[in-house]
């Protein structure tokens, strides 16, 4: 037996032995056939490796027969190549500058990046996936120049993605298109993994092609594709938690010290209920109550591609799931696709994509405010004695506020939904003649929603009731599809002219289908029950179809001579069935021309820039997002009160009020830009000036009260408004490699002022509700979404400066006010403090966005980090008022010596204050305006890829990530980035702190393996 | 040689008007430029005229600084200081009008505080102007003002009948205050022979209290009182009332005494004595809710005196009642927690007692007190808000709210007494409590604004009343405004079952 195994060893060495040879070769440049000198040669996953001699030659030894070798030099692009037993191995390697001739996905068609005349940025797939996240657009931020992306917590919420700024109040989301087609603007549907690239298209010059849907910006985005070989295979997975700051409430001695001085300071008996002088020990910390100290986070994605010189595909299987902080509430997705391309000859080619889902949630409750807000001497359950049948009913009621308890919320959450979807894609390509290509494209989006809710019925208090269960389901349908047609003819003449010519006809049908019902009164909360059948009474139903077409025509052509200037002219005209007859069609054109000064022979001599372009655009791009049936006037059923008996009636009555004579609302926008490539294309820098003005923005007016319709606020669609955005990008982007160190930094710059020149002429549109007052003022001429109130100017800290607070002859400004209270300012100096005297104390949109990414490579280990900041942003902070303790409210631990209390105590939290007489937490004002800056550790992550190999080019990384892992800033609320996704991402509410889902830190181990 | 001098001489000219042009310039620019950046023109002080310079004022009251102001360069600012008064102000003139005024009329309100109790004040008054050149000016202010009119805490009623007897007589009864000192008292009452128009010195006290009596001829006929206080400062106060002399008149209105001296009597804002129900000609029932075994009540037709006519229990007998003040014994009620409904005759002199229990009494609340049944929007019940209700002066959610009593379920009171100043008008109902402001739920008002009396129910919606309650609404939206008299606390209790209320002067 020892003999056996001796035998074996000595096989193995001598296998061993066998397959370690020594490869040899010369390294030469692509551009000059010049050898490369230091080229550094090394085998892929280990730290075997040489360099290049001043002939370019090379040799490693100890090269295991089927490595790969990675062939790299500054300024050259990277090769791998497969040995395959060889033992000489000639390289010749193509200088960076050829990245250049990467082909980047432009509307209805490619080009290469050398031609591009527009301002596109491009994001790989790898850069998406090094982020877990469930919407592919979080994955973006800091990382193009330009796009605002501010991501929110909480499973599938969308992030707010802004291209160069805000034009329109119009949802002000970019056209995603994927593979061609048209998606809509949310792509939470989509699977990061299948994503090869996205294009962002920034300016109208290249938007214009997507004419009516462009004036937000259009990303293009491409999924993976089949390359002819073998099969390859890729599985990876990250599996991680995410966690929340718990904010640190009041435990509840200090809360029943805060909400007793609160009416000792009025002069007041305390209306306390429960036992006094309570001890922290009994207190209940609401925050670990229903949320939880971790979430877990979940992606796989299962991928094979490959194919023969006929037929290509790649077909991938992915699956991401993100639960809630709390108990309930989840989003996981399934995502197939399939995409095949088969090319008969050489002038037919077909392909067929198909990617299907099924995606499923759980609506994720809202309780952190009550969480934070609940009182703490306040058991979660009544007493044992008290419980009854029906569990949701045996929590305790709030003892010293109206916050309903946020356990009992949280146990009678109970929603959720379900969607099945599909995406075909086929098309067919023909190329009849030489450089003519015919494609058609038809591409179909289906999907089917439902959702379910129950509300069960629950007595806890007469104010924490519900007195009859509830149940619905609604089913939606969407169905859209979209036919594209294009010609595409390229022509090179007189050697130095280059003609590409597009033509094309597209048309389109989104369309949603809704039903839902609903009842009352079920016998019991029972889950066998939650049926709608079983509910008894108050029966509802409702349904509706709703769609819009659009058939458009579009030609483009580009040009340029000898590479050197660029010339590129598009027009789209667009039908609509979203507008009226007459106003249906609207016509967009765009130019742009660029100079590459590089390619001049007064340039030839010098070596400082491999690449210097200068670029400039203008077009009009279109913006139709408004509802379907704004041209139509409408009926719908209302009630009124008649006779002398007064008796409920019902009627029907206008409800809406069309317009006749609406059409687009247009953006025009010019672009001037410059993109470098310096110091042997090791530094890249792309700076871009811009300006995007809105003209007949879509704006629902009020409607003039003599018409006599019925609704007194009856609005109408009209083209009024108009809004301008102006702002700069700069990129910059190093490339280097020192020894066996390679890294990459990059940093983008952007600044943008969105400013309103025009809303409706009604006066100033007024937002952000807070306590029957507005926090925002949008008026015409101003930047957008500015907080506008007092100015809370310190702390009174003795009677004398309350006494000092007056105007000029002595009348008393805040005649309720106390030592402790704030000062709010009387700007026009008459003494009284009212509306006038409100001011712009605030803006939330930043002057600076930053984003700094670096990439690591040393042998096996690579490392990158993600940092995206905003600077100059205002938030408007109404947590803070947690520290009022109104209602009975909870407090921030600490409160009491943060509080003002004497003089000198405090100069910006005032005094406890059960009447709050002065209205310190009632008024719009500075006091809750922090400088909301931030710099966020987005992702950092170190990866190691194992240098074994388990047979065949198998390759193994393993990887930690931590996303969000610190933020730096001074804002003292939950999360900086949150409120700057606005209500419901509208732009002209935004920058509110109502503590909505924080952004979680996250923490992944990754696994990538390719075999 | 010449030329060459006098080439020197224009150049050493030059040189000079050069240098004083630059000089110039340069003291233009820098040399004579404030702190503000606004050049001085006669670089003189600020001149400040105080229209006075003493100021006699009171407590609670405000005091005006006055005086104009006047600096060639520009008045940048003006500062009042007194660190007893906690006054520090400063007047940023460039601020207010963004420029520096030559002149400035100064009038500057300032208020003294109620409880303030120093004698004397100087308030600094310093101006200055662009140059940062200053004056200043102090003011006395001494707290020795009179501002108050005398008041009548005590005074006969409005009306008062004297019934004719063997000896007609009335007791003429007030007690009048002042803030600083009564000066002398005038009485005057026309047509009694003999009594002469009476001047009374008050020897500067600040109380002054007068009974005496007054005896009347024996037969019917009115006399006019008036009583007319006057303080040092010349302010004065009049009262003046009706005496009717006649036999037993049918009373409009009748009160139910549960007090003992004349003191109590007046020691309320309203609601003391308690207006009872005229059922018929010199007819009345009072429903009375006893708390305490053994009290002791009488009825009045006036409300600030016994005198002179007193319903009692007739000393000689008592099962009839007198009207004799003097003789009268009180009806004692001896049954406590329970309502009492007491009916009499006054020209039969009968009367007649029965009870009944607090839970027979009904009244119009339509919720159980404190319960959570008030429908927020009065659509069945979709949102329930605590049902309470109380002395409301605003709105609906600023309701303070009433303590329902222990033992009674009709009896609330507010828990905290009311710190009320004199002269003050107040305003308010009584009313439920609602978040959202709603008004049309249950409600009291009063029969009359000033002289407040009944609190009658007033829900105007059928289903905002208790449906045992039948009684309609009588009084009409009136909100409860009388005047107080007397600076104290008082303390409001109200029975919903009898719609009456009282604001008696407690000691906190």
């Amino acid at each position: 037996m020892k003999k056996q195994i001796l035998l074996l060893c000595f096989a193995l060495i001598s296998l061993y032995t066998q397959a370690q040879i020594t490869v040899k070769g010369v390294v030469t440049s692509a551009t000059d056939n010049e050898p490369v000198i230091g080229a550094t040669i090394i085998v892929k996953g280990s730290g075997n490796g040489t360099i290049t001699d001043l002939n370019g030659n090379y040799a490693l030894s100890n090269v295991s027969g089927d490595a790969i070798l990675v062939f790299s030099s500054i300024g050259f692009k990277s090769q791998e190549i497969p040995v395959s037993n060889r033992t000489t191995i000639d390289v010749i390697l193509k200088e960076a500058n050829e990245l250049l001739d990467e082909l980047v996905v432009i509307g209805y068609g490619a080009v290469k990046r050398s031609d591009l005349t527009s301002s596109i940025s491009t994001v790989k797939g790898e850069q998406i996936t090094e982020v877990t996240v469930g919407n592919a657009m979080d994955a973006l931020q800091g990382k193009v120049n330009g796009v605002q992306v501010t991501s929110g917590g909480g499973p599938g919420t969308q992030p707010k993605v802004l291209i160069r700024g805000v034009t329109t109040v119009n949802n002000s989301d970019p056209l995603y298109v994927v593979d061609g087609m048209p998606v809509g603007t949310n792509i939470n549907f989509l699977n990061s993994s299948d994503i090869e690239s996205m294009e962002v298209l920034k300016d109208a010059s290249a938007a214009a092609i997507y004419g009516t849907r462009g004036s937000n910006g259009v990303i293009l985005i491409t999924t993976k594709k089949g390359v002819s070989g073998e099969a390859r295979f890729n599985f990876s997975s990250s599996l991680g938690f995410q966690t929340l700051s718990n904010p640190n409430m009041a435990k509840a001695s200090e809360y029943e010290q805060v909400f007793k001085a609160r009416y000792i300071n009025d002069d007041r008996t305390p209306m306390w209920k429960g036992n006094d002088n309570i001890t922290d020990a009994e207190s209940i910390d609401w925050w670990n109550q229903v949320v939880n100290k971790t979430a877990l986070i979940q992606n796989y994605a299962f991928n094979v591609s490959g194919g023969s010189d006929k037929l290509i595909y790649n077909l991938s299987l992915g699956y991401f799931r993100n639960n809630s902080q709390y108990d309930v509430g989840y989003w996981d997705k399934i995502n197939v696709r399939l995409n095949t391309e088969y090319t008969f000859n050489r002038y037919v080619k077909m392909g067929f994509d198909i990617a299907p889902r099924v995606e499923s949630w759980d609506d994720t409750p809202n309780l952190f405010s009550s969480a934070m807000g609940m009182d703490p001497t306040t058991p979660v359950f009544k007493p044992e004695e008290e419980w009854v049948d029906n569990g949701y009913s045996n929590y305790e009621r709030s003892r010293n506020n109206q916050t309903h308890n946020p356990a009992g919320s949280l146990a009678r959450q109970n929603a959720h939904s379900r969607e099945y979807g599909v995406i075909l894609n086929p098309y067919l390509q023909l190329t009849p003649i030489e450089n003519l290509t015919l494609r058609t494209q038809f591409g179909a989006n289906a999907h089917i929603r439902r959702s379910d809710s129950f509300a069960p019925q629950f007595f806890i208090d007469a104010l924490e009731q519900k007195a009859l269960n509830e149940i619905s389901r609604e089913m939606k349908e969407w169905l859209d599809w979209n036919w594209t047609n294009t010609a595409n003819y390229r022509i090179t003449f007189a050697d130095k002219h280059n003609l590409n010519a597009m033509l094309g006809f597209t048309a389109e049908r989104f369309a949603e289908y809704q039903i839902k019902a609903s009842r009352e009164k079920i016998p019991n909360n029972s889950e066998i029950l939650r049926e709608v059948n079983a509910g008894t009474q108050n029966q509802k139903g409702e349904g509706k179809t709703s769609y819009n077409t659009l058939v458009s025509y579009l030609s483009r052509i580009m040009y340029n001579y000898d590479n050197r200037y660029y010339l590129t002219a598009s027009l789209r005209a667009d039908g609509s069935s979203k507008f009226p007859k007459g106003n249906k069609y609207g016509i967009f054109p765009s130019l742009s021309a660029a100079w590459r000064l590089t390619s001049e022979s007064f340039m030839e001599d010098q070596e400082f820039f491999s690449n210097l372009k200068i670029r400039g655009g203008w077009g009009r791009v279109g913006n139709q997002n408004i509802e379907n049936s704004a041209p139509l006037t409408l009926l719908s059923q209302s009630d009124y009160v008649f006779g002398l008996t007064p008796a409920r009636v019902t009627g029907t009555s206008i409800s809406s009020v069309g317009n006749t004579m609406l059409k687009w609302e247009t953006v025009e926008d010019w672009n001037i830009g410059v993109d470098m490539s310096l110091l042997n294309a090791r530094m890249d820098v792309t700076f871009d000036i811009y300006q995007k003005k809105s003209m007949d923005m879509l704006y629902k007016k009020q409607n003039i009260y003599a018409v006599g319709y019925p609704d007194w606020n009856s609005q109408i669609w009209m083209n009024i408004g108009s809004m301008k955005a102006s702002g700069w990008e700069l990129g910059l982007n190093w490339n280097d490699k020192v020894s066996d160190i390679s890294y990459n930094v990059g940093v983008n710059l952007s600044a943008v002022k969105n400013k309103a020149i025009k809303f409706s002429g009604d006066g100033a549109v007024l937002t952000g509700e807070f306590n029957q007052d507005k926090i925002i003022r949008n008026e015409d001429g101003g930047e957008i979404s500015r907080f506008y109130g007092y100015i809370a100017d310190g702390l009174f800290q003795n009677q004398r400066e309350v006494n000092a607070h007056t105007d000029e002859h002595g009348t008393i400004i805040q005649e309720h006010a106390k030592p402790g209270d704030i000062r709010f300012k009387d700007l026009n100096h008459d003494g009284v403090l009212n509306e006038k005297d409100k001011t712009w104390i605030g803006n939330p949109y930043p002057d600076l966005m930053l984003g700094f990414n670096v990439g690591l490579n040393y042998k096996n280990i690579d490392f990158r980090a993600n940092f995206y900041g905003t600077f100059g942003n205002d938030i408007f902070n109404k947590s803070k008022g947690l520290y009022g303790g109104t209602g009975g409210s909870n407090v921030y631990a600490g409160t009491l010596s943060k509080v003002w209390t004497g003089e000198g105590t405090s100069n910006d939290i005032p005094r406890l204050s059960v009447n709050d007489m002065n209205q310190n937490y009632t008024r719009v004002s500075s006091f809750y305006v922090e400088d909301g800056s931030y710099m966020r550790c987005k992702l950092l992550q170190i990866g190691y890829t194992l240098p074994y190999k388990f047979g065949g080019n198998t390759e193994l990384r393993l990887s930690f990530s931590a996303q969000n892992l610190f933020t730096i800033t001074g804002y003292s609320g939950m999360d900086p980035e949150r409120p700057q996704i606005g209500n419901d991402g509208s732009v002209i509410e935004t920058g509110i702190d109502g503590i909505a889902y924080p952004n979680p830190r996250t923490f992944l181990l990754g696994i990538d393996f390719k075999f | 040689m010449k030329k060459k001098t006098s080439f020197k001489k224009r150049k050493i000219l030059f040189v000079l008007l050069g240098s004083l042009f630059v000089l110039s310039l340069s003291a233009w620019i820098t040399g004579c430029k404030d702190d503000h950046g606004y050049p001085d023109v006669d670089g003189l002080s600020p001149v400040l005229t105080l229209k006075s310079d003493h100021i006699q004022t009171a407590a609670g009251r405000s005091i005006t600084i006055e005086g104009v102001i006047s600096d060639k360069d520009g008045i940048s600012a003006i500062k009042l200081e007194c660190p007893e008064l906690n006054l520090d102000k400063t007047i940023d003139v460039i601020e207010i009008y963004e420029k520096p005024l030559e002149t400035y009329e100064l009038n500057y309100k300032f208020n003294m505080k109620r409880d303030e109790i120093r004698e004397s004040f100087t308030i600094k008054v310093t101006v200055f102007d662009v140059g940062n050149r200053s004056v200043s000016q102090d003011m006395l202010v001494t707290m020795d003002g009179d501002f108050e009119n005398p008041i009548f805490t005590l005074s006969p009623d409005k009306n008062v009948t004297v019934l004719i007897k063997s000896e007609t007589k009335f007791n003429l009864r007030f007690s009048i205050s002042d803030d600083r000192a009564l000066d002398y008292l005038m009485i005057e009452i026309p047509g009694i022979e003999g009594f002469e128009p009476l001047r009374l010195d008050a020897k500067g006290e600040n109380k002054f209290e007068f009974m005496q009596k007054i005896i009347l001829p024996n037969k019917a006929q009115e006399y006019n009182v008036t009583v007319t206080a006057t303080d040092k400062s010349g302010k004065q106060s009049i009262v003046k009332s009706v005496i009717s002399v006649s036999e037993m008149p049918d009373f409009e209105k009748m009160y139910l005494a549960d007090v003992a001296t004349t003191e109590e009597l007046n020691n309320d804002v309203f609601g003391v004595p308690m207006r009872i129900e005229r059922t018929g000609a010199y007819q009345y029932k009072a429903n009375y809710y006893c708390q305490k075994a053994g009290t002791e009540i009488f009825f009045l037709p006036q409300k600030s005196d016994f005198s002179p006519i007193c319903f009692g229990l007739d000393p000689e007998d008592n099962s009839k009642l007198t009207d004799d003040p003097e003789s009268a014994k009180p009806i004692v009620l001896e049954q406590a927690n329970i309502y009492y409904e007491i009916t009499f005759d006054t020209r039969k002199s009968t009367y007649n007692i029965k009870t009944y229990s607090i839970a027979e009494a009904i009244d119009p609340i339509p919720h159980k007190y404190g319960s959570t049944n008030l429908d927020t929007w009065g659509d069945g019940g979709s949102w329930l808000q605590e049902f309470y209700f109380g002395y409301m002066t605003s709105k609906p959610s600023q309701v303070q709210r009433f303590t329902q009593d222990n033992t009674n379920s009709h009896l609330f009171y507010l828990e905290e007494p009311l710190p009320l100043e004199a002269g003050t008008q107040m305003n308010f109902v009584i009313h439920n409590w609602h978040s959202d402001n709603w008004w049309n739920y249950c409600t009291w008002r009063v029969d009359n604004s000033t002289d407040p009396e009944i609190f009658g129910y007033y829900g105007k919606d059928a289903k905002y009343t208790n449906p045992a309650w039948t009684k309609p609404d009588h009084v009409g939206d009136n909100w409860a405004k009388p005047t107080v008299n007397v600076t104290g606390n008082y303390k409001l209790i109200f029975d919903a079952h009898l719609e009456r209320a009282k604001l008696v002067r407690v000691t906190k």
